[in-house]
Formats: structure tokens, C-alpha cells, sequence
């Protein structure tokens, strides 16, 4: 009898254990936490206009109205729950060389027109680098991350060379356009958020959804010369726009390093 | 290591040697002469001027100037189509004159009118009117896409106040400090019905 109850015992307690160890394994689901990670992402994104109907010839910051969008993050959070991010993204870019020739035409009618930009439409995207701050909320394998970064886009700031000819005669005008900074960026700020799911103790899917506000501000000068007259005469166009840009991406992310509580 | 020293000293003696006699890129220069001298009409109402024949627009009238290229002594030229290869006048053009043969608005016949023409030079991506007494560039050292005939377009951009019948005259003069490879040469143009 004894030894019965001692079986009965035994085999509650080997139970008991049981128990706990899928208690335990629960509690050690991969779930956030402090440390390194890096990250990549795809998605799509639109953008607003504002220099697509510019009214005179402007060069350009040549945003698609909407496109494929790339993102790479490395981030580091610490154990308050507070990171840093820093992110390097790739927009998609349009030509708006026909949109500019329109503007052109519309200015000299009755000439012919030819708008020569002096370096060719290469690039198919726009680069934007930011940093800034980011926060977690997690729950079990989950977490939202805001963030905030600040940073800057590329513009393209080209020089353009603009011609027109009179028809019937052989007066011509020829506007030459440059940026005051080739190497202009527009400063961008962003607001964003990231949902994750942590599949695994060093990986994780993610969602990110991130609204830009790009401040433009410009200055081009026009030299016009009337080949004829032979006279000079310098206009400065400074263009002082937001424009606003709105990303949705899903990606993968890597968790370099983990700092476990 | 001291043995490796004559090696050394070898290596780097080559290296300058070789380095000193390395091929710079090279710029060609390619002379030129100019031969048979041709003239023709301009109607320039389009995007481009046009060869044309009479009448032609006042406003859109221009001559063309076009010569033969020789680099052989022949009317060939030999030509390497290769970037750095610059076309440059073995005896270089100076001066173009226009001169109203039979005079207009007031005009005596004879008068010399170059300042109602400008050289309509064309380096992409710019289009430039030049001064005919200020294009000494543009007359001697050609765009290589001249290649074998050289051109020249006048443009009249202070045509004759009324329309009728004018007669021109062209006098190219050449650098007399160079040898005098080419002849100062004097048209004088056929009609133009100006309109």
C-alpha cells in the first residue's frame, strides 16, 4: 500500500514538472528585447506635387506621385524601452522633363521651345537618410515601436538650359538655369511606427508605416539672354515648399544582439 | 635584408624609368585648310536654318559659308573621330566682312554692314549669336562634328527696312603672320528677294 501511494506520488510530481516545464517554455517564447538589430524593408509610398505644375521652368525634386519604396534600419533599443534608429531609404523617382517642356511652351508661344537638362535623368530613385529616437510597447511576441527621426532627401538640383526660337525669324531666347546648392537636401522629418512579430529569438517580421514631411527651400537663378539684342537680364526663383509623403512596408528584421533582463 | 637591397634598388629604378616614359592622353590636333568656297541662302523660320532659294523672309534670311576641309593636300581629310581630337586651321581664318553691294536704307553701295550679322554657333547644349569680328574661335577651331565640310551660318538679325532685291558681298581674310597656305577670298553674291 505503501508503495502505491509512494507511485501515486511520484506521478503527480513527475506531472507537476511536466507542467511547469511547458509553463517555463512559454514564459521563454522569443519576445522583445533591449539590444541590436537591422532591418530591411519593401513597400510602397505616395507623395504629394508640389512642383508638378510649376508655372514658370523650374528645375526639380522629382518625387513620383507614387512608387516602390526600399528601407534599411539599424537600431539599437535599451532596456527602458527607449532606441535610436538610423534609416537610409530609396523613393521612387519620376522624369518630369515633359511636365517642365509644357511649362516652357506655355511661356513662349509661337517658339519653338527645347529644354535641355545638362546631366541626364540617371537616377531612378531618391535617396532619404534620417535618424532619431524610437520606444516599444511589448506584449507577449509583439511590439509597437513610434519613432521619430529627423534627416534629409536628396533634391536634384540640375542645371537646364532652355531655348527658344521664334518662328519666322531668327530671334532667339536662351535662359541658362542653375540651383544656388547642386548638392541641395531638403530637411525630413518623420513620424513613423513599427508593429513587429518576433518569430524567432534573433529574427522578427515587421510592418512599418511612416509619413514624411519634406521642407524645400531653393533658390535657382535664370540668366536670360536674347541672342539678337544680345541683352542679359538674371532672375532668382526661390521655392519654399512641403511636401508630404506617406510609406507602408513590410520587411525583416535581425536582432543582432540581445540584452535579456 | 642587405641582399635584398641591389633587387630593390633595381625594382625602383625601373619603376621610374618605365613611369617617365608612360603615355600621357593624348590631344590631337588635326590642321586644317579650307578649300572651294560655296555660298548658299538660309530661310531660318523653322527650328533649325534651312538651305533655301528665293524669296526668303527678311527676318529669318541668313548665308551659309561652306568649305572643304583638307588635312592631305587633296580635297580628303584625314580624320580619327576619337574624343581629345580638336580640329584647329593650319593657317587661321581672321576676319569676315559682309558689304552691301548695292547699298539700303541709306546706305552707300559698298558699305560694310558685318554688324547686321551674327555667326550662329551651336556647342550644345548652348546656341550663341556671335559678333562676326568676335568669333575667331569658332572659325578656327571647328567642332569635330565639321568633319570633312566646315559651315558657317550668317544670320541677318537687322534685316532691310522694306522688301525688294539685295545683293551682298563677302570678304574672308585670313592670318597674314602664318604662311599664306589660303587666299583672302571676295564673293559676291547673286540676288536675294527679300521679303
Amino acid at each position: 500500500m505503501k508503495t502505491n501511494w509512494l507511485a501515486i506520488l511520484f506521478t503527480l510530481a513527475a506531472m507537476s514538472n511536466l507542467a511547469a516545464q511547458k509553463d517555463s517554455s512559454a514564459i521563454r517564447r522569443p519576445t522583445w528585447a533591449a539590444g541590436i538589430y537591422g532591418s530591411v524593408s519593401v513597400g510602397y509610398g505616395a507623395f504629394t506635387q508640389p512642383f508638378k505644375n510649376p508655372g514658370t521652368v523650374t528645375p526639380y525634386p522629382s518625387f513620383a506621385a507614387s512608387g516602390m519604396v526600399f528601407h534599411w534600419d539599424f537600431g539599437v533599443s535599451f532596456r527602458k524601452r527607449w532606441g535610436l534608429r538610423a534609416t537610409a531609404s530609396a523613393y521612387a523617382a519620376t522624369d518630369q522633363r515633359a511636365a517642365l517642356e509644357l511649362a516652357a511652351r506655355a511661356l513662349f508661344p509661337g517658339y519653338i521651345v527645347d529644354y535641355a537638362p545638362i546631366t541626364a535623368f540617371n537616377n531612378k530613385t531618391i535617396n532619404h537618410f534620417a535618424v532619431g529616437v524610437s520606444y516599444a510597447f511589448p506584449h507577449r511576441r509583439w511590439y509597437f515601436q513610434p519613432e521619430v527621426l529627423l534627416g534629409s532627401t536628396e533634391v536634384y538640383g540640375e542645371w537646364a538650359t532652355l531655348q527658344a526660337k521664334a518662328l519666322g525669324t531668327n530671334e532667339v531666347v536662351v535662359w541658362k538655369l542653375r540651383p544656388k546648392d547642386y548638392e541641395y537636401r531638403s530637411p525630413t522629418i518623420t513620424l513613423g511606427g513599427r508593429a513587429a512579430w518576433q518569430a524567432g529569438w534573433y529574427w522578427g517580421l515587421f510592418a512599418d508605416v511612416r509619413l514624411n514631411t519634406m521642407l524645400y527651400d531653393m533658390e535657382y537663378q535664370i540668366d536670360k539672354t536674347a541672342l539678337i539684342e544680345q541683352s542679359f537680364e538674371k532672375e532668382t526663383i526661390r521655392l519654399k515648399r512641403t511636401a508630404l509623403g506617406a510609406t507602408a512596408s513590410v520587411g525583416i528584421l535581425l536582432q543582432i544582439a540581445r540584452w535579456e533582463r | 635584408m642587405r641582399r635584398f637591397i641591389p633587387q630593390l634598388l633595381l625594382a625602383l629604378t625601373t619603376l621610374l624609368v618605365l613611369g617617365n616614359f608612360q603615355c600621357e592622353e593624348e590631344v590631337g590636333e588635326i590642321p586644317f585648310l579650307l578649300r572651294d568656297w560655296q555660298t548658299t541662302w538660309l530661310d531660318n523660320r523653322g527650328a533649325e536654318p534651312l538651305v533655301a532659294e528665293n524669296p526668303i523672309p527678311r527676318s529669318a534670311f541668313g548665308i551659309r559659308l561652306s568649305a572643304n576641309l583638307s588635312n592631305t593636300g587633296q580635297d580628303t581629310m584625314l580624320f580619327n573621330n576619337v574624343e581629345g581630337v580638336y580640329l584647329s586651321s593650319m593657317h587661321p581664318l581672321r576676319k569676315i566682312e559682309l558689304f552691301a553691294t548695292e547699298g539700303f536704307d541709306g546706305l552707300d553701295a559698298g558699305a560694310e554692314i558685318s554688324e547686321r550679322f551674327r555667326l550662329r554657333h551651336s556647342k550644345f547644349p548652348n546656341l550663341e549669336y556671335l559678333a562676326l569680328d568676335a568669333a575667331d574661335r569658332a572659325y578656327n577651331y571647328p567642332l569635330p562634328s565639321f568633319e570633312y565640310s566646315y559651315r558657317l551660318d550668317l544670320l541677318m538679325v537687322e534685316p532691310p527696312s522694306q522688301p525688294g532685291a539685295y545683293r551682298f558681298g563677302i570678304k574672308i581674310s585670313f592670318d597674314s603672320l602664318a604662311t599664306p597656305l589660303n587666299r583672302d577670298t571676295f564673293f559676291t553674291l547673286p540676288t536675294v528677294e527679300l521679303q
